[in-house]
């Protein structure tokens, strides 16, 4: 009987294409042996899950999580909360130190996915993805991420575990995550993309991710750059263009720096004639406009600049680019250690207490956008 | 059939899979997961040693020689003021030599008058990422428990701003070394420096700027004495300052990170090299034996650093103090 089992597994695992490691299917190791088989599988996919892995910087002051690359050309799955928008323009540093610039696609912002892509020349190093979807509860894990931020001398940090818990959009293991993980990669110990990690609970037991599920369900959505849900884990920003206007005429008196509309090649002198479709007379009416926009939205921007009409297309930054603060929970004496006499204190199952991983904040609480700007120097 | 029904029912609806639950045991810290290597659970159990006051186990140790030598964590041990009995596998020892302590790498070697015990046996090469370690969990009479991780990064110096300080804080923007602040309980406040003295030297040598002055002090250890010359209403003085513990009079800042972590180790900064694995430690587990999945050890626990980092200094470097101390 057990025999026949055995084929019948076999036989599906052929079916689906998806070979499961054995020990996986195990409810425990049985041996040293096994163990040892755990190991070698972690240790053989180790060198390209690290390749592909990085941290994502965020800017001064902003913090960092982590993020891991799935294509050639270097598109990256991350965390909501880490890339916190659409459009945004970010650093992705790579384990050796080199540094790539990112820009942030779409993201759900209720399940906490979200995707962005380096800006440079490819070929990247990346992961593959488990699309087939073969992970089980108990599967043995690994969890990767650059922990307290990106640190050169000892790269990021891998940690092994299981898969402890199972629920629609979330899964749970028992790898211990901390600030700066966020947004970094779960894999199967085939070295295959299953998860992005989320947030954490009070016990080390307690480690929250996103299953890939979610971001292949919801691809084409955040491909397009389209920031979905009211939160928590993400919070939409009204637009800004980042310049300013003269007193009573629509001319631009100044381009912020790496602002939307400076990356859209707006400039000093040049007369904005409408934005979305509305002609603007002064700096109410076309911060009316952006604002009734979104970050990340992308908008038809009409000027005249040196006798001659033209139009570009802006996507719009954000106003205040804020972390969102979810509630954070001080942790309970999690002493790591038992009382040997008396059973294991059960880890608490649920994921209602749970806090943010990261980004990594620094201490210090995190400044709104730099430069306050003078009452009558009106930005949009 | 019937069955089949229901399940297409439950789909239509939409109704929610239920959460699914590894049970406790199954878990990486879990019995079952446990039982898989009970054998380097007793060669576990050999190398240790369990530091005790009054009956409860404060920290652990790692066995060097058969005849009782054991390395365990400086600043713990320090703080166990009462009388220490250390226990090894199942003999109990209430005569505890303190030896010699080690400032930098936070070691100290102790002694009990052993005979045939288990010393730990080395795997000198610094294990590689990835490799499956072992090491103490908690502490019962005759059992404890071990629990597996894995070497979860890059082998390294731990920073930080040195173990020592002398207590006082300069104005960075005066010309010359003029004391803008002395920590309370410090070794510079028991001396008697004062706010806006002037140093004008250290240990008998003039100095100008305020780095000069910090890369001398940096390399101090706790407990090591200068001699500072101050001006004070223009008159010209001496005093004898005794360093004091860094991490004592300059409370550390915690960061988002620490909160989560809650627990760590008072000292976990300054290590001149340390592997870094996520066996979960407490502050009761630091100070043992790391073990690989042959039962050679690795290293010694160091340091419980956060939530996911664990240290240990490396096998080598282990056996170098231990002949170092021994002969001090």
């Amino acid at each position: 009987m057990k025999r026949f089992v055995g084929i019948i597994m076999a036989t599906a695992a052929l079916a689906t294409g998806a070979e499961r490691l054995y020990f996986n299917d195990l409810e425990a190791p049985e041996s040293l042996k096994d163990l040892a088989n755990i190991e070698t599988a972690l240790k053989s996919s180790l060198p390209k899950a690290r390749a592909a892995t990085v941290c994502l910087e965020l800017g001064p002051e902003k913090g960092s999580g982590s993020g891991v690359i799935i294509s050639e050309d270097g598109l990256i799955l991350s965390a909501a909360h880490v890339t916190g928008g659409v459009g945004r323009h970010i650093e992705a540093v790579m384990e050796d130190g080199t540094r790539y610039p990112v820009k942030t696609l779409g993201l759900i912002s209720t399940s906490d996915a979200a995707l962005a892509k380096i800006e440079g020349e490819g070929p990247f190093p990346y992961v593959e993805m488990d699309k087939e979807l073969g992970t089980r509860l108990g599967d043995w894990v690994m969890s990767l991420g650059h922990s307290g931020g990106f640190d050169k001398d000892r790269g990021l940090v891998v940690r092994l575990g299981r898969i402890v818990r199972m629920a629609n959009r979330t899964w749970q293991s028992d790898g211990t995550l901390i600030g700066g993980d966020s947004g970094g990669p779960l894999f199967n110990l085939r070295g295959q993309l299953i998860g992005i990690h989320s947030r954490v609970g009070q016990t080390k037991g307690e480690n929250m991710h996103v299953p890939l599920e979610e971001f292949l369900d919801n691809w084409d959505v955040m491909m397009s750059e389209k920031f979905v849900g009211e939160g928590p884990f993400a919070q939409r920003l009204k637009g800004r263009l980042g310049i300013r206007l003269e007193d009573d005429s629509t001319v631009i008196r100044e381009v912020v720096e790496e602002s939307p509309a400076a990356r859209a090649g707006l400039e000093e002198g040049d007369v904005i004639l409408s934005a979305d479709g509305t002609e603007i007379e002064d700096i109410e009416q076309l911060k009316a406009v952006v604002t009734a926009r979104y970050e990340g939205e992308r908008i038809q921007v009409a000027y005249r600049r040196e006798g001659e009409e033209r139009t570009t297309e802006v996507q719009l930054g954000g106003l205040e680019e804020k972390m969102p603060q979810l509630p954070f929970s001080m942790p309970k004496e999690d002493s790591g250690e038992e009382d040997s006499e008396g059973d294991e204190p059960e880890e608490a199952d649920e994921q209602d207490e749970s806090s943010e991983t990261s980004p990594e904040e620094p201490s210090t609480e995190t400044p709104g956008e730099v430069a306050p700007e003078a009452a009558n120097d009106q930005e949009s | 059939m019937k069955n089949v029904l229901i399940t297409l029912c439950a789909l239509a609806l939409g109704c929610p899979l239920s959460a699914q639950s590894l049970e406790a045991p199954f878990r990486r810290k879990g019995d079952e997961v446990r039982n898989s290597f009970e054998e380097i659970r007793e060669d576990l159990q050999k190398c240790s040693a369990v530091l005790y006051t009054q009956r409860l186990a404060q920290g652990y140790g790692v066995v060097l020689s058969a005849d009782g030598y054991i390395l365990a964590k400086a600043s713990e041990v320090d703080a166990m003021d009462e009388e220490l009995t250390i226990m090894v596998d199942r003999k109990r020892f209430t005569e505890v030599e303190r030896v010699a302590t080690d400032q930098n790498w936070d070691v100290t070697l102790l002694k009990v008058p052993g005979e045939g015990l288990s010393p730990a046996t080395w795997q000198d090469e610094e294990p590689e990422l990835g490799t499956m370690v072992f090491s103490n969990s908690g502490t019962g009479r005759f059992k404890r428990r071990a629990q597996l991780g894995v070497i979860s990064a890059k082998a390294r110096e731990i920073g930080g701003e040195g173990l020592a300080a002398l207590g006082v804080g300069l104005d960075m923007e005066a010309e010359e070394l003029v004391v803008e602040s002395v920590a309370d309980g410090s070794g510079a406040a028991e001396a008697g420096v004062h706010e806006e003295d002037v140093i004008v030297s250290l240990n008998g040598e003039k100095l100008g700027k305020p780095e000069e002055f910090m890369d001398v002090l940096r390399d101090l250890l706790p407990g090591d004495e200068v001699t500072l010359g101050l001006r004070r209403n223009g008159e010209e003085m001496e005093l004898v300052v005794t360093m004091s513990v860094r991490a004592e009079i300059y409370p550390e800042q915690l960061t988002r990170n620490d909160m989560m972590s809650g627990e760590f180790s008072k000292r976990r900064t300054n290590f001149p090299r340390v592997i870094q694995h996520d066996t979960p430690m407490a502050q009761r587990t630091v100070g043992g034996p790391l073990l690989n999945m042959r039962g050679e050890c690795v290293g010694m626990n160091i340091a419980f650093a956060s939530r996911e980092a664990s240290y240990a200094i490396p096998a080598k470097e282990v056996q170098a103090l231990f002949a170092k101390l021994k002969g001090e």
